[in-house]
Protein backbone atom coordinates (compact mmCIF):
# COMPACT_ATOMS: atom_id res chain seq x y z
CA UNK A 1 0.00 0.00 0.00
CA UNK A 2 1.56 3.33 -0.87
CA UNK A 3 0.40 6.79 0.61
CA UNK A 4 0.47 10.46 -0.70
CA UNK A 5 3.73 11.82 1.58
CA UNK A 6 2.92 14.46 3.29
CA UNK A 7 4.26 18.16 1.68
CA UNK A 8 4.49 21.84 2.77
CA UNK A 9 1.00 22.04 1.77
CA UNK A 10 -0.29 19.82 3.71
CA UNK A 11 1.41 20.84 7.19
CA UNK A 12 -0.21 24.21 6.18
CA UNK A 13 -3.48 22.96 5.91
CA UNK A 14 -3.20 20.49 9.54
CA UNK A 15 -1.83 24.15 11.15
CA UNK A 16 -4.94 26.60 9.51
CA UNK A 17 -7.26 24.00 10.59
CA UNK A 18 -5.96 23.22 14.43
CA UNK A 19 -3.36 25.98 15.04
CA UNK A 20 0.29 25.94 14.56
CA UNK A 21 0.90 24.55 18.25
CA UNK A 22 -1.15 21.32 17.72
CA UNK A 23 0.86 20.39 14.70
CA UNK A 24 3.93 18.85 15.35
CA UNK A 25 7.09 17.91 12.11
CA UNK A 26 10.64 18.46 14.11
CA UNK A 27 12.05 15.86 13.75
CA UNK A 28 12.89 15.06 17.69
CA UNK A 29 9.56 16.34 18.59
CA UNK A 30 8.13 13.30 16.41
CA UNK A 31 10.78 11.22 18.41
CA UNK A 32 8.43 10.17 21.52
CA UNK A 33 5.28 9.38 18.73
CA UNK A 34 7.74 6.50 16.96
CA UNK A 35 7.45 4.03 19.17
CA UNK A 36 5.60 2.49 21.70
CA UNK A 37 5.86 0.00 24.69
CA UNK A 38 6.16 -2.81 22.22
CA UNK A 39 9.87 -4.46 22.18
CA UNK A 40 12.42 -2.01 20.45
CA UNK A 41 9.92 -1.08 16.74
CA UNK A 42 10.82 2.33 15.91
CA UNK A 43 8.77 4.49 13.15
CA UNK A 44 8.69 8.02 13.01
CA UNK A 45 5.97 9.60 11.69
CA UNK A 46 6.06 12.08 8.99
CA UNK A 47 3.59 14.63 11.68
CA UNK A 48 1.59 14.79 14.29
CA UNK A 49 -1.27 16.13 15.31
CA UNK A 50 -3.99 16.85 17.88
CA UNK A 51 -6.30 19.06 19.07
CA UNK A 52 -9.03 19.14 21.84
CA UNK A 53 -12.50 19.14 19.91
CA UNK A 54 -15.40 20.88 20.88
CA UNK A 55 -17.77 19.72 23.60
CA UNK A 56 -20.56 17.32 22.31
CA UNK A 57 -22.77 15.81 24.61
CA UNK A 58 -24.12 12.25 23.59
CA UNK A 59 -27.92 11.74 22.07
CA UNK B 1 -9.94 13.10 8.31
CA UNK B 2 -11.66 14.35 5.52
CA UNK B 3 -8.41 16.16 4.60
CA UNK B 4 -6.30 12.77 4.78
CA UNK B 5 -9.17 10.85 3.15
CA UNK B 6 -9.12 12.93 0.36
CA UNK B 7 -5.13 13.17 -0.10
CA UNK B 8 -4.70 9.61 0.39
CA UNK B 9 -2.48 10.44 3.64
CA UNK B 10 -2.32 7.51 6.15
CA UNK B 11 -3.19 8.38 9.49
CA UNK B 12 -2.28 6.59 13.24
CA UNK B 13 -4.14 7.10 15.53
CA UNK B 14 -2.12 7.09 19.23
CA UNK B 15 -3.00 7.29 22.77
CA UNK B 16 -0.84 6.42 25.98
CA UNK B 17 1.93 4.78 23.57
CA UNK B 18 1.23 1.66 26.11
CA UNK B 19 0.46 -0.94 23.81
CA UNK B 20 2.67 -3.94 23.51
CA UNK B 21 1.19 -4.85 19.83
CA UNK B 22 2.88 -2.07 17.90
CA UNK B 23 -0.12 -0.31 17.42
CA UNK B 24 0.37 2.93 17.90
CA UNK B 25 3.27 2.92 15.32
CA UNK B 26 2.76 4.89 12.08
CA UNK B 27 4.65 2.09 9.98
CA UNK B 28 3.51 3.66 6.50
CA UNK B 29 4.67 7.36 7.89
CA UNK B 30 1.99 9.97 7.33
CA UNK B 31 -0.13 11.71 10.61
CA UNK B 32 0.13 10.41 13.69
CA UNK B 33 -3.29 11.82 15.64
CA UNK B 34 -2.49 12.10 19.69
CA UNK B 35 -5.38 11.85 21.88
CA UNK B 36 -3.62 12.68 25.22
CA UNK B 37 -5.20 16.44 25.34
CA UNK B 38 -8.52 15.17 25.09
CA UNK B 39 -8.32 14.11 28.59
CA UNK B 40 -11.59 15.22 30.06
CA UNK B 41 -13.76 13.44 32.37
CA UNK B 42 -17.02 15.01 30.61
CA UNK B 43 -19.73 13.69 33.27
CA UNK B 44 -20.24 11.23 36.30
CA UNK B 45 -23.44 10.38 36.04
CA UNK B 46 -24.30 8.79 39.57
CA UNK B 47 -28.26 8.27 39.01
CA UNK B 48 -27.57 5.83 35.58
CA UNK B 49 -23.95 4.66 37.15
CA UNK B 50 -21.96 5.97 33.63
CA UNK B 51 -19.32 8.42 32.69
CA UNK B 52 -18.71 9.68 29.73
CA UNK B 53 -14.71 10.35 28.95
CA UNK B 54 -12.94 11.26 26.42
CA UNK B 55 -10.27 8.87 25.11
CA UNK B 56 -7.50 10.44 26.31
CA UNK B 57 -8.68 10.07 30.35
CA UNK B 58 -5.62 7.87 32.33
CA UNK B 59 -7.48 4.59 33.45
CA UNK B 60 -6.19 5.33 37.02
CA UNK B 61 -7.51 8.78 36.67
CA UNK B 62 -11.08 7.63 35.54
CA UNK B 63 -10.99 4.70 38.69
CA UNK B 64 -10.15 7.01 41.89
CA UNK B 65 -12.55 9.95 40.39
CA UNK B 66 -15.64 7.36 40.17
CA UNK B 67 -14.09 5.94 43.33
CA UNK B 68 -15.02 9.45 45.14
CA UNK B 69 -18.64 8.40 44.06
CA UNK B 70 -18.56 4.88 45.47
CA UNK B 71 -18.24 3.18 41.87
CA UNK B 72 -15.79 1.53 40.82
CA UNK B 73 -14.88 1.36 36.73
CA UNK B 74 -13.00 -2.28 36.89
CA UNK B 75 -10.74 -2.98 34.10
CA UNK B 76 -7.17 -2.62 35.14
CA UNK B 77 -4.42 -3.01 33.15
CA UNK B 78 -1.04 -3.15 34.61
CA UNK B 79 -0.12 -0.01 32.92
CA UNK B 80 -3.24 1.81 34.65
CA UNK B 81 -1.20 4.72 35.88
CA UNK B 82 -0.66 6.21 32.41
CA UNK B 83 -2.75 3.69 29.52
CA UNK B 84 -5.47 6.25 28.12
CA UNK B 85 -9.42 4.33 28.25
CA UNK B 86 -9.27 5.11 24.01
CA UNK B 87 -6.23 2.62 23.46
CA UNK B 88 -8.05 0.29 26.35
CA UNK B 89 -11.06 0.06 24.09
CA UNK B 90 -8.54 -0.25 21.23
CA UNK B 91 -7.96 -3.59 22.31
CA UNK B 92 -10.11 -4.41 24.32
CA UNK B 93 -7.91 -4.28 27.77
CA UNK B 94 -8.52 -6.60 30.69
CA UNK B 95 -6.45 -6.78 33.31
CA UNK B 96 -6.30 -8.86 36.67
CA UNK B 97 -9.55 -7.79 37.76
CA UNK B 98 -10.99 -8.88 34.41
CA UNK B 99 -11.45 -12.41 35.87
CA UNK B 100 -14.58 -11.15 38.13
CA UNK B 101 -15.65 -7.94 36.64
CA UNK B 102 -14.85 -8.82 32.46
CA UNK B 103 -12.87 -6.50 30.10
CA UNK B 104 -13.31 -3.49 28.70
CA UNK B 105 -16.09 -4.32 26.46
CA UNK B 106 -18.24 -5.10 29.30
CA UNK B 107 -18.06 -2.04 30.33
CA UNK B 108 -18.58 0.36 26.59
CA UNK B 109 -22.18 1.48 25.88
CA UNK B 110 -21.66 3.76 23.36
CA UNK B 111 -18.65 5.37 21.50
CA UNK B 112 -18.41 8.94 19.62
CA UNK B 113 -16.43 7.88 16.42
CA UNK B 114 -14.65 10.10 14.02
CA UNK B 115 -14.86 7.67 10.70
CA UNK B 116 -12.13 7.73 8.01
CA UNK B 117 -14.55 9.82 5.76
CA UNK B 118 -15.01 12.58 8.54
CA UNK B 119 -18.65 11.67 9.56
CA UNK B 120 -19.03 11.38 12.73
CA UNK B 121 -21.47 8.91 14.39
CA UNK B 122 -22.52 7.30 17.46
CA UNK B 123 -22.48 3.64 17.79
CA UNK B 124 -25.29 2.79 20.09
CA UNK B 125 -26.95 3.77 22.79
CA UNK B 126 -26.92 4.91 26.65
CA UNK B 127 -28.15 1.95 27.76
CA UNK B 128 -27.41 -1.35 29.54
CA UNK B 129 -29.33 -3.41 26.90
CA UNK B 130 -28.88 -2.52 23.14
CA UNK B 131 -30.78 -4.79 20.41
CA UNK B 132 -30.98 -2.27 17.22
CA UNK B 133 -29.40 -4.10 14.74
CA UNK B 134 -25.79 -5.02 14.40
CA UNK B 135 -23.98 -3.51 17.69
CA UNK B 136 -21.50 -1.14 15.81
CA UNK B 137 -19.91 -0.32 19.42
CA UNK B 138 -18.82 -3.88 19.93
CA UNK B 139 -17.34 -3.81 16.63
CA UNK B 140 -15.11 -0.82 17.25
CA UNK B 141 -14.04 -2.29 20.58
CA UNK B 142 -10.40 -4.09 19.96
CA UNK B 143 -9.92 -2.80 16.07
CA UNK B 144 -7.16 -1.57 16.94
CA UNK B 145 -8.06 2.02 15.83
CA UNK B 146 -8.58 0.86 12.02
CA UNK B 147 -11.92 1.20 11.70
CA UNK B 148 -12.90 5.02 12.99
CA UNK B 149 -11.15 7.27 16.05
CA UNK B 150 -12.84 6.83 19.14
CA UNK B 151 -13.48 10.87 20.30
CA UNK B 152 -16.21 9.98 23.14
CA UNK B 153 -17.30 7.22 25.45
CA UNK B 154 -19.54 6.43 27.67
CA UNK B 155 -19.06 3.73 30.23
CA UNK B 156 -20.92 1.53 32.53
CA UNK B 157 -20.00 1.96 36.15
CA UNK B 158 -21.09 -0.45 39.15
CA UNK B 159 -21.08 0.10 43.03
CA UNK B 160 -17.33 -0.03 44.39
CA UNK B 161 -16.70 -3.28 46.24
CA UNK B 162 -15.70 -1.51 49.97
CA UNK B 163 -13.74 -4.82 51.58
CA UNK B 164 -10.99 -7.73 49.99
CA UNK B 165 -8.29 -9.65 50.95
CA UNK B 166 -5.04 -10.46 49.15
CA UNK B 167 -3.89 -13.57 49.63
CA UNK B 168 -0.17 -15.19 48.03
CA UNK B 169 -0.10 -18.83 47.80
CA UNK B 170 3.41 -20.57 46.82
CA UNK B 171 3.96 -24.09 45.22
CA UNK B 172 6.43 -26.49 44.43
CA UNK B 173 5.02 -26.93 41.63
CA UNK B 174 4.07 -25.18 38.92
CA UNK B 175 1.78 -27.53 37.50
CA UNK B 176 0.08 -27.51 40.43
CA UNK B 177 -0.46 -23.78 40.94
CA UNK B 178 -2.25 -24.15 37.18
CA UNK B 179 -4.01 -27.19 39.06
CA UNK B 180 -5.06 -25.28 41.58
CA UNK B 181 -6.31 -22.26 39.59
CA UNK B 182 -9.27 -24.73 38.05
CA UNK B 183 -9.82 -26.24 41.55
CA UNK B 184 -10.32 -22.44 43.08
CA UNK B 185 -13.41 -22.51 40.76
CA UNK B 186 -14.72 -25.74 40.94
CA UNK B 187 -14.54 -25.67 44.74
CA UNK B 188 -17.70 -22.66 44.97
CA UNK B 189 -14.69 -19.43 45.23
CA UNK B 190 -15.28 -16.68 42.72
CA UNK B 191 -12.13 -14.49 43.78
CA UNK B 192 -11.73 -10.92 41.61
CA UNK B 193 -8.25 -11.67 41.19
CA UNK B 194 -5.72 -15.16 40.53
CA UNK B 195 -2.78 -14.52 38.89
CA UNK B 196 0.12 -16.99 38.34
CA UNK B 197 3.39 -15.65 38.69
CA UNK B 198 6.48 -17.44 38.27
CA UNK B 199 9.50 -16.32 41.28
CA UNK B 200 12.11 -15.47 38.21
CA UNK B 201 8.99 -12.36 37.39
CA UNK B 202 8.94 -11.60 41.14
CA UNK B 203 12.56 -11.05 41.42
CA UNK B 204 13.00 -9.44 37.84
CA UNK B 205 10.42 -6.89 39.18
CA UNK B 206 11.82 -6.87 42.80
CA UNK B 207 15.40 -5.71 41.14
CA UNK B 208 13.45 -3.45 39.12
CA UNK B 209 12.07 -1.48 41.39
CA UNK B 210 14.93 -1.84 43.93
CA UNK B 211 12.85 -3.42 46.38
CA UNK B 212 13.13 -6.70 48.55
CA UNK B 213 11.32 -9.58 47.98
CA UNK B 214 12.57 -13.01 48.80
CA UNK B 215 11.66 -15.99 46.71
CA UNK B 216 12.75 -19.16 48.46
CA UNK B 217 14.08 -21.78 46.45
CA UNK B 218 11.68 -24.43 46.94
CA UNK B 219 8.88 -22.30 45.52
CA UNK B 220 8.63 -22.76 41.78
CA UNK B 221 5.21 -21.08 41.27
CA UNK B 222 2.90 -18.56 43.34
CA UNK B 223 -0.70 -17.38 42.42
CA UNK B 224 -1.76 -13.98 44.16
CA UNK B 225 -5.30 -14.39 44.37
CA UNK B 226 -7.77 -11.83 45.93
CA UNK B 227 -11.15 -11.95 47.38
CA UNK B 228 -13.48 -8.85 47.20
CA UNK B 229 -16.71 -7.55 48.58
CA UNK B 230 -18.52 -5.85 50.81
CA UNK B 231 -18.97 -8.52 53.81
CA UNK B 232 -15.90 -8.38 55.53
CA UNK B 233 -17.42 -11.88 57.29
CA UNK B 234 -18.07 -13.56 53.54
CA UNK B 235 -14.81 -13.12 52.69
CA UNK B 236 -12.95 -13.81 55.95
CA UNK B 237 -15.53 -17.38 54.72
CA UNK B 238 -14.27 -17.77 51.54
CA UNK B 239 -10.44 -16.86 52.41
CA UNK B 240 -11.14 -20.05 54.77
CA UNK B 241 -12.65 -22.31 51.76
CA UNK B 242 -9.73 -20.87 49.34
CA UNK B 243 -6.83 -22.08 51.95
CA UNK B 244 -8.23 -25.55 51.97
CA UNK B 245 -8.52 -25.98 48.76
CA UNK B 246 -4.94 -24.48 47.94
CA UNK B 247 -3.84 -26.87 50.86
CA UNK B 248 -5.27 -29.42 49.45
CA UNK B 249 -3.62 -28.74 45.93
CA UNK B 250 -0.23 -29.14 47.48
CA UNK B 251 0.36 -26.02 48.30
CA UNK B 252 3.27 -24.86 50.12
CA UNK B 253 2.11 -22.23 52.18
CA UNK B 254 -0.52 -19.10 52.04
CA UNK B 255 0.13 -15.90 53.37
CA UNK B 256 -2.32 -13.20 53.29
CA UNK B 257 -1.77 -9.48 53.22
CA UNK B 258 -2.95 -7.75 56.05
CA UNK B 259 -2.03 -3.75 55.92
CA UNK B 260 -2.38 -1.79 52.81
CA UNK B 261 1.26 -1.38 52.54
CA UNK B 262 1.97 -5.09 51.95
CA UNK B 263 -1.26 -5.06 49.53
CA UNK B 264 0.35 -2.37 47.78
CA UNK B 265 3.91 -3.69 47.99
CA UNK B 266 2.71 -6.65 46.18
CA UNK B 267 0.29 -5.23 43.52
CA UNK B 268 3.32 -2.84 42.67
CA UNK B 269 5.49 -6.10 42.06
CA UNK B 270 2.94 -7.45 39.59
CA UNK B 271 2.46 -4.75 37.98
CA UNK B 272 6.05 -4.20 37.43
CA UNK B 273 6.70 -7.45 35.92
CA UNK B 274 6.56 -6.51 32.46
CA UNK B 275 8.85 -3.67 32.42
CA UNK B 276 11.17 -5.34 34.27
CA UNK B 277 11.13 -8.17 31.87
CA UNK B 278 11.99 -5.59 29.15
CA UNK B 279 14.95 -3.89 31.35
CA UNK B 280 16.36 -7.50 32.11
CA UNK B 281 17.21 -8.28 28.57
CA UNK B 282 15.33 -8.06 24.63
CA UNK B 283 12.77 -10.17 24.95
CA UNK B 284 9.38 -10.88 23.44
CA UNK B 285 6.00 -11.10 25.81
CA UNK B 286 3.49 -13.52 23.96
CA UNK B 287 0.01 -12.67 25.26
CA UNK B 288 -1.61 -16.54 25.26
CA UNK B 289 -4.86 -17.22 26.67
CA UNK B 290 -6.67 -20.79 26.81
CA UNK B 291 -9.76 -22.41 28.64
CA UNK B 292 -8.10 -22.05 32.29
CA UNK B 293 -8.51 -26.02 32.88
CA UNK B 294 -5.80 -26.27 30.06
CA UNK B 295 -3.66 -23.96 31.82
CA UNK B 296 -1.00 -26.64 33.21
CA UNK B 297 -0.70 -28.34 29.70
CA UNK B 298 -0.29 -24.83 28.01
CA UNK B 299 2.53 -23.82 30.65
CA UNK B 300 4.41 -27.49 30.29
CA UNK B 301 4.22 -27.47 26.86
CA UNK B 302 5.41 -23.82 26.52
CA UNK B 303 8.78 -24.69 28.86
CA UNK B 304 9.17 -27.82 26.76
CA UNK B 305 9.28 -25.52 23.80
CA UNK B 306 11.45 -23.04 24.91
CA UNK B 307 13.75 -25.53 26.17
CA UNK B 308 14.52 -26.78 22.79
CA UNK B 309 15.01 -23.65 21.31
CA UNK B 310 17.53 -22.97 24.30
CA UNK B 311 15.07 -20.49 25.77
CA UNK B 312 14.99 -19.09 28.60
CA UNK B 313 11.07 -17.81 29.49
CA UNK B 314 9.29 -16.43 31.81
CA UNK B 315 5.79 -16.39 32.92
CA UNK B 316 2.82 -15.01 34.52
CA UNK B 317 -0.74 -13.36 34.11
CA UNK B 318 -4.16 -13.82 34.85
CA UNK B 319 -4.31 -17.31 35.74
CA UNK B 320 -7.78 -17.58 36.51
CA UNK B 321 -9.07 -16.28 32.89
CA UNK B 322 -6.16 -18.91 31.29
CA UNK B 323 -4.06 -15.67 30.00
CA UNK B 324 -0.81 -16.50 30.36
CA UNK B 325 1.97 -13.83 29.56
CA UNK B 326 4.74 -15.62 28.13
CA UNK B 327 7.84 -13.47 28.08
CA UNK B 328 11.04 -15.13 26.40
CA UNK B 329 14.07 -13.36 26.79
CA UNK B 330 16.92 -12.63 24.55
CA UNK B 331 19.63 -13.38 27.06
CA UNK B 332 23.01 -14.12 25.17
CA UNK B 333 21.88 -15.45 22.10
CA UNK B 334 23.15 -14.18 18.91
CA UNK B 335 20.65 -11.59 16.55
CA UNK B 336 20.43 -14.31 14.02
CA UNK B 337 19.50 -16.44 16.44
CA UNK B 338 16.81 -14.31 18.02
CA UNK B 339 15.18 -13.61 14.69
CA UNK B 340 15.01 -16.70 13.54
CA UNK B 341 14.47 -19.53 16.31
CA UNK B 342 12.28 -16.76 18.02
CA UNK B 343 9.60 -16.77 16.01
CA UNK B 344 9.64 -21.01 15.44
CA UNK B 345 9.47 -20.98 18.97
CA UNK B 346 6.63 -18.58 19.39
CA UNK B 347 4.76 -20.62 16.59
CA UNK B 348 4.97 -23.61 18.00
CA UNK B 349 4.19 -21.60 21.86
CA UNK B 350 0.83 -20.69 19.53
CA UNK B 351 0.22 -24.09 17.80
CA UNK B 352 -0.34 -25.61 21.30
CA UNK B 353 -2.30 -22.89 22.50
CA UNK B 354 -4.68 -22.80 19.71
CA UNK B 355 -5.14 -26.74 19.85
CA UNK B 356 -5.91 -26.15 23.76
CA UNK B 357 -8.58 -24.40 22.50
CA UNK B 358 -7.09 -20.80 23.29
CA UNK B 359 -6.12 -17.78 20.66
CA UNK B 360 -2.81 -16.15 19.95
CA UNK B 361 -4.07 -13.03 22.86
CA UNK B 362 -6.28 -12.19 25.36
CA UNK B 363 -5.81 -8.78 25.74
CA UNK B 364 -2.72 -6.99 23.75
CA UNK B 365 -4.00 -7.15 20.36
CA UNK B 366 -2.85 -8.15 17.32
CA UNK B 367 -1.18 -4.63 15.98
CA UNK B 368 1.73 -4.92 14.01
CA UNK B 369 3.97 -7.72 15.95
CA UNK B 370 1.64 -10.70 16.10
CA UNK B 371 -0.33 -10.49 12.48
CA UNK B 372 2.02 -12.83 10.96
CA UNK B 373 0.77 -15.05 13.68
CA UNK B 374 -2.95 -14.11 12.80
CA UNK B 375 -3.42 -17.21 10.56
CA UNK B 376 -2.75 -19.44 12.90
CA UNK B 377 -5.56 -18.59 14.77
CA UNK B 378 -7.82 -17.85 12.28
CA UNK B 379 -9.16 -18.96 9.04
CA UNK B 380 -9.08 -17.10 5.26
CA UNK B 381 -12.22 -16.50 5.92
CA UNK B 382 -12.68 -15.11 8.99
CA UNK B 383 -9.44 -12.57 8.09
CA UNK B 384 -11.65 -11.93 4.59
CA UNK B 385 -14.22 -11.32 6.45
CA UNK B 386 -12.61 -8.43 8.43
CA UNK B 387 -10.73 -7.10 5.34
CA UNK B 388 -14.19 -6.53 4.30
CA UNK B 389 -15.38 -4.60 7.44
CA UNK B 390 -12.17 -2.73 7.30
CA UNK B 391 -13.09 -2.22 3.68
CA UNK B 392 -16.47 -0.58 4.34
CA UNK B 393 -15.20 1.33 7.17
CA UNK B 394 -12.57 2.92 5.63
CA UNK B 395 -12.02 1.95 1.83
CA UNK B 396 -8.80 4.15 1.51
CA UNK B 397 -7.71 1.98 4.04
CA UNK B 398 -6.11 5.32 5.07
CA UNK B 399 -6.76 4.76 9.06
CA UNK B 400 -3.65 2.66 11.10
CA UNK B 401 -2.77 0.77 7.92
CA UNK B 402 -0.50 -2.64 8.56
CA UNK B 403 -2.09 -3.63 11.27
CA UNK B 404 -3.89 -7.19 12.60
CA UNK B 405 -3.91 -8.51 8.94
Amino acid sequence: MTYKQIDEEDIKHFRDVLSAAYVITGKDQLEPFAHDYTEDLVFVPRSSYYRQIQERLPP
Amino acid sequence: MKYCNSKHICVTPRGAGTGLSGGALPVYGGVVLGLQRMNSIVKVDTENFQAIVEPGVINEVLQQTVKEYGLFYPPDPASKGTCFIGGNIAHCSGGPRALKYGTTRDYVLNLEVVLPSGDIIWTGANTLKYASGYNLTHLIIGSEGTLGIVTKIVLKLIPFPTQNSLLLASFASPIDACRAVSSIFMGGCSPSVCEFIEPLAFRLAADYLQVAFETPETVQAYLLIEIDGNNGELIAKECENMYTILTEGNCLEVLLATTTSEKEHLWKLRRSMGEASKKSTVYKEEDTVVPRAQLPELFAGTKTIAARYGLRTVCYGHAGDGNLHINILKDEHSDAYWNHEVKEAIKEIFRLCISLGGTISGEHGIGLVQKEYLPLAVSEIQIDLMRNIKRCFDPNLILNPGKIF
